[in-house]
């Protein structure tokens, strides 16, 4: 079992050459796409581009998905971190195994999956549609639910490590003063966890916002229902190639304002 | 403000944990109004026998009764959560919820106990008034003193109408100048609980300035009992 | 309170390696499976990669694990063993990227273009001619391009990547593809507008989409599909699948899929021709095996193999 490393100190010697030299070549890797991307931006079509109906319908559809990806995760990721990180069971492993697989899954494999299982003909898909009428694929729903598949286990992961980080001395505090169980999860667990939360959700999102292969393999393309922003920038690189890049740009810009955002939190800290 | 509790409370606790370290058989009982002190050295189980009577320790063997209610016994199959054994606990970090100031968390304590909000505010007013916070009551737990803590956190723990108040090592996070006015307080305070009051402490003359009755713990064992001060006639210096 | 570090500590060293150990055996067998079980029309051909190149499949994401599924599945057809031209032996190894409905018909192609020169070898690349248009414009070592429609050649034309003419080497018709035992019982291209029915069809830019539209907006019939595909092999896998009822694919891709999809003729009156052109590419490394290969996509040995798969001949 690792130990959290002591206060962190500023070395004041310089490092190794060889360690400058590959760090160089590491944040180059990231750096010099990114600045290609600026460079090959059609600036003087990108308004036009980025006022496009079609555009603004990708985007809105991007944003309604992702964000109630986040909430579906959130609601039901939340208590499952709790009782993968609190509570003893036989299968506990087992279980976050499972949990973690769509982060190490192909995206692709993971909609094929949930079309094996909730598509039409799936398992449980065709009670859905032959009791409800309820048909995921081809719908903002499958594309909600795609997005959650792969991002929901980010925030399980994320909520999980904040819980086994915490040793329920707070909680143990609660239950003598008698409050319940729910109210100890809510008042008292909850709120303690209120920035590992944060970040959790953001991470979720960011997830969510850039899902494309268990999208298009799950819900499908189709603009304004499952055509989300990164579906709609692989069509536009192979049909219009200016508005695939300013499309990718927005993408950039929104995930380096949460990126930015979340500097503090995303780094090993003691 | 209430009367404090009137009822004739009695602690029985025998409690038996077998740790793999440690094998703790411990049997004490206490009256209301009584302040019984555990001492002995880190290790000796004084700790763990407070967390079993508090409910946070399931014991192997044994019977915790406190008033007329087994709490705990397991050869009957009996375990009362903690939340429905009137205890009350002042943990030696104190444990104040850091996102609620010093009256929300008497406040809680209050609600937790059926209060509505308007009264539980209130009371714990008056409970911080009581303990001379009334100037902290809207600050946050990080901004006060640990005496001033150590106080939030007692109130916290009256608020509730306990049966038995138990402390752990309460002046261990007072730093030395400041000890003996808070042990003082500490001392005015508990004589005004009613109910049976189990303290903690590895300091001799914490628990001679504080209990009435002591029990001295080595291994998991009660190696004395008697009056609080005759505890300073023993001459084995227990650390 | 650190996110990533917490998680990386507590759960690192159990759960991520039994995971990561999990998903690898998995692939592995997988992959092993794969490889195991050869169908006979692609025995010869598999056999052949092993000692050359592997058969790389570029294209874009969910075309290349469904291109790879096409082959794998496909029951039918053993490639006729092929003697082919009087010209000597070509040598050295090409990459032929290739729309999506020639992956049967150009795996065997190639194949017999190999056993005619035996020091060359091909590399074939499968997905919708929109995607490899734009991996080509994007400087994909390709060196011969066949494509599923004139439009797209014309793209790499206009920007000088195709040397000389396109040779057209085969025709194609459309047809609607149906789930197996058509139970919607989708009989004409009217019934594709029906709410009930799921349709799927190829995005702008890929051939059989455009096609798609073509015909469609000929007979002036409205259909709202579900779903915009990327190629044909992702068309026909989800109706094979049964999540999607029908689409509009060509007459080969339900010829080589007869155990999983149905089709329905479309009426030649209401139907478009699809016209392939191939071409060598202009960044070729070896422009004589390049030319070679056009070569003998159009001879008689080729065009058998293309006619078996019920591809139209040029003319």
């Amino acid at each position: 079992m690792k130990t959290m490393t002591p206060t962190r100190r500023r070395p004041k010697a310089r490092p190794p050459v060889a360690v400058l030299v590959l760090a160089t070549l590491g944040g180059a890797l990231f750096a010099v796409p990114l600045v290609a991307m600026l460079i090959r931006t059609p600036w003087r079509s990108a308004w036009s581009i980025v006022t496009e109906p079609e555009l603004r319908t990708a985007l809105r559809l991007s944003l309604v998905c992702s964000l109630s990806a986040t909430a579906i995760s959130f609601v039901l990721g939340v208590p499952l971190a709790w009782v993968q990180a609190r509570l003893d069971f036989p299968g506990r492993a087992l279980l976050r195994a499972i949990t973690t697989l769509p982060v190490v899954l192909p995206p692709v494999v993971g909609g094929l999956a949930l079309l094996l299982a909730v598509g039409r003909n799936g398992i449980l898909g065709r009670y859905l549609f032959d009791w409800f009428g309820v048909r995921l694929p081809f719908s903002t729903a499958g594309a909600i639910v795609a997005e959650t598949f792969v991002s929901m286990p980010f925030l399980v992961l994320s909520v999980e490590g904040a819980l086994l980080g915490a040793d329920g001395r707070f909680e143990e505090a609660a239950a003598t003063l008698g409050a319940s169980r729910w109210t100890i999860f809510t008042r008292v667990t909850l709120p303690a966890l209120r920035p590992a939360l944060i970040a959790a959700c953001v991470l979720c999102w960011a997830r969510a916002l850039g899902e494309f292969g268990a999208t298009i393999t799950f819900a499908g393309n189709f603009p304004g229902t499952t055509q989300t922003v990164p579906l709609s920038v692989y069509q536009a690189f192979e049909t219009n190639p200016p508005a695939a890049i300013v499309l990718s740009l927005l993408l950039v810009a929104v995930s380096l304002v949460i990126l930015v955002t979340l500097r503090h939190r995303l780094v090993v800290r003691t | 403000m209430t009367e404090g509790p009137t009822r004739q409370s009695v602690l029985d606790a025998h409690v038996v944990i077998a740790y793999p370290r440690v094998h703790i058989d411990v049997h004490l009982t206490a009256r209301s109004g009584e302040i019984v002190g555990l001492v002995g050295p880190n290790g000796s189980g004084k700790t763990t026998v407070l967390r079993a009577i508090a409910g946070l320790a399931p014991i192997d063997a044994g019977r915790i009764t406190i008033g007329q209610t087994v709490v705990d016994e397991p050869n009957a199959a009996v375990l009362v959560s903690p939340q429905d054994r009137h205890v009350g606990v002042v943990f030696q970090d104190y444990r104040l919820f850091g996102h609620l100031t010093a009256l929300e968390n008497v406040a809680f304590a209050l609600r937790c106990r059926g209060r509505n909000r308007v009264t539980a505010r209130a009371e714990s007013m008056q409970w911080l008034e009581r303990f001379d916070l009334a100037d902290h009551a809207h600050h946050r737990p990080t901004t006060l003193s640990g005496g001033q803590a150590q106080r939030v956190a007692l109130a916290r723990a009256l608020a509730t109408d306990p049966a038995v108040l138990l402390l752990d090592e309460p002046l261990a996070a007072i730093d030395p100048q400041s000890r003996g006015e808070i042990r003082d307080d500490l001392a005015r305070y508990l004589d005004d609980f009613a109910g049976v009051t189990v303290l903690v402490s590895h300091h001799h003359d914490d628990i001679v300035a504080l209990a009435s009755t002591a029990f001295a713990l080595d291994a998991g064992r009660v190696t004395w009992s008697g009056p609080a001060s005759n505890l300073v006639l023993q001459s084995a210096r227990m650390k | 309170m650190s996110v990533i570090g917490h998680w990386q500590e507590r759960l690192g060293e159990g759960t991520i390696v039994k995971v990561c150990r999990w998903t690898t055996s998995i692939v592995l067998a997988l992959v092993a499976l794969t490889i195991l079980t050869p169908t006979p029309g692609v025995a010869k051909a598999k056999a052949k990669e092993s000692t050359t190149k592997p058969r790389s499949t570029i294209g874009a994401k969910t075309s290349t694990t469904t291109t790879n599924n096409n082959t794998a599945l496909r029951a039918t057809t053993s490639a006729a063993p092929v003697t082919t031209t009087t010209s000597p032996s070509l040598t050295g190894s090409i990459n032929v990227s290739a729309a999506a409905s020639l992956t049967a018909s150009f795996t065997d192609i190639a194949s017999a273009f190999e056993k005619a020169n035996l020091k060359a070898s091909v590399t074939l690349n499968f997905a919708g001619s929109s995607t490899l248009v734009t991996q080509i414009q994007n400087g994909a070592p390709a060196d011969v391009f066949a494509s599923a429609d004139i439009a797209n050649m014309d793209k790499l034309r206009a920007v000088k990547l195709v040397i000389g003419t396109p040779a057209t080497f085969a025709r194609n018709r459309p047809m609607i593809v149906v789930r197996r035992g058509n139970p919607l019982q989708v009989e004409t291209l009217a019934d594709l507008g029906k709410p009930e029915v799921f349709v799927a069809l190829g995005a702008p830019g890929v051939p059989v989409g455009d096609y798609a539209r073509q015909i469609l907006a000929k007979a002036g019939i409205e259909v709202k599909p579900k779903t915009l595909e990327p190629s044909v092999s992702a068309i026909v896998n989800k109706v094979a699948l049964r999540e999607i009822d029908a689409g509009i694919v060509y007459v080969t891709d339900v010829a080589i899929d007869e155990y999983r999809v149905d089709g329905v003729a479309i009426p030649d009156d209401q139907n478009v021709i699809a016209t392939y052109p191939i071409a060598a590419l202009s960044n070729t490394k070896n422009n004589v095996t390049a030319a070679g290969f056009v070569s003998f996509v159009q001879s008689p040995a080729a065009q058998a193999i293309l006619a078996k798969y019920k591809f139209l001949p040029p003319k």
